[in-house]
């Protein structure tokens, strides 16, 4: 026992002989990664994580091969052909419970259950643990293949860790048994490279918001460190002065993030989202004067009042051809009105439908837009929107002033009817 | 590392995890071949960490107003 202990360099866990056979612990989890193995151990609730060699080793040990097999065939390819490194790997993971000897009472098996399996990828992702999420998503959506709700958190996992092509196959089947979900509909446009819409369906937005809506905040202020609301104020400040009697519309108001930055400018603060769970979370903020559900395009092309400011933050990203809304906005603006907004910077004119299915813009084509409406640029202002998967979003701020004159409902300017307004 | 010891390995291992190996092995480099590493995380947080995603601790913990860290929840003092 001594010289078997010091031929295989043992110096943790008592070998009982060199030909002892080790085999991964039945227990576990065990999947390929990118840089070796990962293994999750459900009795005790931590991960083990092996380099390539480690990986192999454990490959290797399939309870049929002894110790002194797995060294001959190890220590060759290593660069110091040492047999201890080996051996000694060995005896730790015993000691981790990564391994068992293949005779040992604790070989019997207890599969993770898929149910179970399905539980941990949720943990896991919770965690911030992506990848291994992906791993157990991809085993939970393989033994459950009828589990929509599995093969949705997959589509989100594999995005998460840059698998676009088994994303967009795990939302079409869960789209397949959920063909009413305008969210996923919309989101495989994206990921099938299809034509995109001039905008996110109805049902689309609707979906999204009823989702996100109990979680908005939280996630957007406190995960996403999102920006939109105030970047798009300090971008309109020079505009707005001192002034605190505004009359502001703000497009796609969502839970009032937006009405919470302008309100101190404003004398009255109408909202208007499509959202009925959004729409509450406004109401319960006290802000707003007015709020009303409906689609901001149709909202502007029906509505006859006229405001100092419109404001829309993460509002048209939901947009692809921003040339209408600015358009019908421009028409609810006073002489000298001010029309800030913010979206996603873009790289591809004139804009992108990406695979978050939001759209991005580029600021050329918010240039074309402002011209071709007859708006002022005061300002395109580049910075921070808000992080996504781990990396920061660029949002573009703008702000454009409408000129001294009013426009009639199909965008010509007309005399003036209002007070101009004047900037401080 | 001479590829024929490298092939003598890989014959060892199931067919299906052989191209898998070979990547790791030779993909990387001859600095991907080094010696074997087990590391092990525990997944449940533990007292003293910091919140998880949504400023939330697991079950059996709460944050801190003090620290902001995840703790033990004191328990009341029975009332007389």
């Amino acid at each position: 026992m001594t010289d078997d202990r010091a031929l295989l360099g043992c110096a943790v866990t008592p070998f009982r002989h060199k030909m002892s056979k080790p085999k991964i612990n039945p227990v576990l989890l065990v999947s390929p990664v990118e840089n070796g193995y990962v293994a999750y151990d459900p009795v005790l609730d931590r991960l083990h994580h092996l380099n390539p060699t480690a990986a192999l080793i454990a490959e290797l040990s399939d309870g049929d091969r002894s110790i002194e097999t797995i060294c001959d065939l190890v220590c060759p390819i290593m660069p110091d052909k040492k047999a201890e490194d080996v051996s000694d790997w060995i005896a730790k993971s015993i000691d981790a419970g990564l391994l068992v000897w293949a005779d040992s009472a604790s070989a019997k098996a207890s599969e993770l259950s898929a149910a179970e399996l399905f539980n941990l990828t949720k943990r896991l992702r919770a965690a911030g643990k992506v990848q291994t999420a992906y791993l157990c998503g991809k085993r939970t959506v393989e033994q459950q293949p009828d589990n929509w709700d599995a093969w949705y958190d997959f589509g989100e996992i594999a995005q998460c860790v840059g698998r676009r092509e088994e994303a967009r196959a795990a939302y079409q089947k869960y789209f397949d048994m959920n063909p009413h979900d305008g969210e996923i509909e919309h989101l495989l446009i994206a990921l099938r490279d299809e034509t995109p819409p001039l905008r996110a369906s109805d049902r689309a937005i609707q979906h999204i918001y009823k989702n996100f809506a109990p979680s908005y905040e939280e996630r957007m202020v406190g995960d996403l460190k999102y920006a939109g609301p105030q970047r798009t104020l300090e971008a309109a400040k020079s505009v707005i002065g001192d002034r605190k009697d505004l009359t502001i519309l703000d497009l796609g108001c969502g839970s009032g993030l937006t009405g919470n930055s302008f309100k101190e400018y404003a004398a009255s603060l109408t909202g208007i989202d499509l959202s009925t769970e959004m729409i509450e979370l406004a109401r319960a903020r006290g802000i707003y004067n007015q709020l009303e559900k409906a689609e901001i395009t149709e909202w502007l092309e029906n509505d006859e009042r006229v405001f100092d400011m419109i404001v829309s933050c993460d509002c048209l990203i939901y947009f692809g051809d921003l040339a209408n809304i600015v358009r019908l906005a421009s028409r609810h603006l006073r002489p000298k009105g001010i029309l800030a907004f913010s979206v996603e910077r873009g790289t591809h004119a004139p804009f992108h439908l990406t695979d978050t299915g939001r759209y991005n813009h580029h600021p050329d084509h918010i240039r074309d837009c402002a011209i071709g409406c007859g708006m002022e640029i005061v300002k395109i202002n580049e910075g921070f929107l808000r992080m996504e998967y781990g990396d920061e979003v660029g949002g573009l701020y703008v702000v454009l002033r409408n000129p001294n004159k009013t426009h009639d409902k199909r965008g010509v300017g007309k005399a003036e009817l209002q007070d101009a307004y004047s900037p401080g | 590392m001479a590829e024929h010891d490298l092939e003598k390995v890989l014959a060892q291992i199931s067919h299906d995890r052989r191209g898998f190996f070979r990547t790791l092995l030779i993909g990387a480099g001859a600095a991907a071949v080094v010696a074997p590493i087990l590391t092990t995380e525990a997944l449940a947080q533990k007292e003293g960490e910091d919140p998880g995603p949504g400023g939330k601790c697991d079950e059996g913990l709460v944050v801190s107003k003090k620290t902001g860290k995840c703790i033990v929840p004191k328990k009341k003092a029975p009332s007389p």
